[in-house]
């Protein structure tokens, strides 16, 4: 079995009285695409700074290629591109210069940097702005330099920190799009972030974190199977008795029947053709409907699950 | 090291701010202070006073003596013509009085009192005092005529009793005195740009801080770099604020030039190692530590003699050990030793407090930045 490229065993953060990281574990093996999913102040970033040893924890450890991380690690730190949640570039050097000055910290050689550089320009699609001052950019744009400022150097390990709030969708989709892309290139990423579509689209695992604590990690598969949910039926119908009610209750695989508005919510657990039954059961007592939606679980509904509450609460 | 020295250099040219503060701000101040200056001076300079010259009755010697004495003494200027000429000039306020010659002098003056009284009795003191002499001589004349070359010698040298004197033979100018301050101001800005490269180091401080921390390169180096690169482009800014005051307004600063040179340099590095000990403290926003700065480094330089020229002397003789603390009483007499003191034994103190200054906040400054593991964010 290969050395995990992030291994974090039994970590504990405290801010005072707050407990920010509550005995977190976390192994993430090299080629993935991790998602760290939770909502705002659930401890992403904690565990971000953590593993970069830029935050003091009180127990625990952090280990990265197999070695300990500590601040000197710098043969660590050389194969390690960080994309913060701010961005951070001077508002006096041009895009490119930013570019290179974050690069030269990792690359002392300036041909091999200018070639990096320039590779980074291409991959965020800043070649028209690389002149600009980041005060000239827009928000979408300031995001795209801020991630190239953090993977100009060609790390193996690529932690992004929520690199899409405040960015519009166009810009998201690139963002996105390209995170795929360096992972395709042998780069382990560390994705963290409170939209569940984005880790859902591009992650290969998924932990789920609130209030410091590893609540469920897999595949975005893995995890859904995790629950009771399979699939939530919505059915439009004008009127719908008790009676046919407590039938719907009885059927196989179906755990939570509520009607509400005209609008019949079906919860079902498992089982294959749960929609087909439903809907031969209301043709058969002669019960006329509407639009029908069928919705599989989503790793909002994953979180709801595990923890009662929304992602986004 | 190169790398990131090349680049603070970069963010330094482009920050319109700090030159402003650094540069155009000092010299703007500079070229008022002249102006200033220039205008006191130019009140302060003696005016010849016109004064017209009546020879009522008197001989060609004697009126020839006396256009000598006039001459020679700079104190009118003279309108030698009839009376009824000066009692018109006199009326028309074109002279300030009229001397009339017969046996002795008399004077007449206005009576309306628009005059200038100062004028009008230094005219009196010169009758007075040539009348007294003509006396003398006279009487010399008649009673000791051997005598009389040793009287009129005597008389012509004027016995001061008080002599301005030089330490080292220099134009003392007491104006260069707000120019020291000036340049010490100047200097002290520099800790703006010093707390910057703090506050931009430090991963609790700043998104920046927080991303070169995260970096392959040791953060002293980076620090040091940055420190460097400041205190260069602050000395290059100073040299451009010494040369100005130096060659173009024509301000006589100091005779040791290499020595204001070195001055120029330590101050520089004080006020950057000063401005990066307030910037690496706690977690205050980076404004409210520049305008800390602002406001400590104004009261340093009130504290000095910026505004009121006797200020530093006044805090001598009152509380000497804050002018020793005062870095920016130290750059400005380090300046006036300089330029007043016959050896360098002043200068050297003061050289030396400087650089123990720079020194502690160095260390102080580097011990509060060194950590590389935060508690929070």
């Amino acid at each position: 079995m290969s050395t995990p490229v992030v291994k974090i065993e039994n970590l504990v953060k405290r801010y005072k009285e707050l407990v920010a990281l509550d005995h977190f574990n976390l192994e993430i093996e090299e080629g993935e695409i991790f998602g760290l999913l939770g909502p705002n102040g659930s401890g992403k970033t904690t565990t971000i700074n953590c593993i970069l040893s830029l935050l003091s924890f009180n127990k625990g450890s952090v280990q990265v290629f197999g070695k300990e991380m500590k601040p000197d690690s710098y043969d660590l730190k050389r194969q390690i591109g960080v994309v913060m949640q701010n961005v951070a570039v001077f508002d006096s050097l041009t895009v490119y210069e930013n570019i290179d000055y974050f690069c030269g910290l990792y690359i002392p050689d300036k041909k091999l940097r200018k070639q990096y550089v320039q590779e980074a320009i291409d991959f965020v699609e800043l070649n028209d702005f690389v002149k600009f001052y980041p005060k000239k950019l827009s928000g979408g744009l300031l995001r795209r330099l801020n991630i190239a400022c953090g993977i100009a150097h060609k790390p193996k390990l690529i932690i992004l920190d929520e690199p899409t709030v405040a960015v519009d969708p166009q810009s998201r989709n690139k963002i996105l799009e390209g995170i795929v892309k360096l992972n395709e290139q042998g780069a382990t990423i560390i994705y963290t972030s409170h939209y569940m579509e984005e880790v859902e689209q591009i992650c290969t695992r998924i932990a789920i974190m609130d209030k410091g604590k590893n609540l469920a990690i897999g595949t975005k598969d893995e995890l859904k199977q995790m629950i009771k949910k399979s699939e939530t039926i919505s059915i439009e119908l004008f009127e719908l008795s008790e009676e046919d009610q407590d039938a719907l209750r009885q059927m196989k695989h179906v755990y939570e029947v509520s009607y509400e508005d005209h609008k019949l919510t079906i919860l079902c657990s498992g089982g294959k053709h749960n929609l087909i039954r439903i809907l031969d059961y209301l043709q058969s007592k002669e019960i006329s409907f509407g639009r029908v939606y069928s919705e599989l679980p989503t790793l909002n509904d994953v979180f709801l699950e595990i923890t009662g509450k929304e992602l986004r609460d | 090291m190169l790398h990131t020295i090349q680049y603070s250099w970069k963010n330094l040219f482009r920050n319109k701010e700090e030159f402003f503060w650094v540069l155009i701000f000092p010299i703007l101040l500079g070229t008022m202070f002249k102006i200033a200056f220039s205008n006191i001076t130019a009140a302060d300079s003696y005016h010849a006073i016109p004064t017209a010259i009546v020879f009522v009755s008197s001989s060609e010697e004697t009126q020839t003596q006396l256009k000598n004495v006039i001459q020679e003494t700079n104190l009118m200027k003279p309108f030698f013509c009839d009376e009824e000429t000066a009692l018109k000039k006199l009326e028309q306020n074109k002279v300030d009085g009229i001397i009339y010659m017969e046996d002795t002098l008399s004077l007449t003056i206005s009576a309306d009192g628009s005059k200038s009284t100062i004028n009008q009795s230094i005219l009196q003191c010169f009758v007075n005092q040539y009348n007294i002499h003509q006396s003398i001589i006279k009487d010399a004349y008649t009673n000791h005529p051997e005598k009389l070359p040793a009287l009129i010698e005597s008389l012509k040298k004027e016995t001061g009793y008080r002599k301005e004197v030089s330490l080292n033979k220099r134009n003392i100018d007491p104006i260069s005195n707000y120019f020291y301050n000036l340049l010490a101001m100047s200097c002290l800005f520099a800790s703006i740009a010093g707390a910057y490269v703090s506050m931009h180091s430090q991963g609790n401080l700043s998104s920046l801080g927080a991303r070169k921390n995260i970096s392959p390169v040791h953060k002293m180096k980076t620090l040091f770099g940055e420190q460097l690169a400041t205190v260069l482009f602050q000395f290059m800014c100073n040299l451009i604020n010494f040369t100005f005051l130096v060659c173009v307004l024509k301000i006589e600063l100091t005779a040791h030039l290499p020595l204001a040179i070195l001055t120029i340099l330590v101050s520089c590095m004080v006020s950057v190692s000063f401005g990066s000990f307030i910037g690496a403290m706690g977690k205050i926003t980076e404004n409210t530590k520049v305008a800390i700065l602002v406001c400590v480094n104004m009261f340093f330089c009130f504290m000095s003699g910026l505004m009121i020229s006797n200020m530093r002397t006044t805090v001598d003789a009152y509380c000497p050990l804050f002018n020793k603390l005062n870095p920016a009483a130290v750059i400005a007499d380090c300046f006036y030793s300089l330029s007043v003191a016959d050896n360098l034994t002043r200068y050297t103190q003061n050289i030396l407090t400087l650089l123990l200054m720079a020194a502690t906040f160095m260390i102080g400054g580097f011990l509060l930045t060194r950590r590389t593991k935060y508690a929070s964010l």
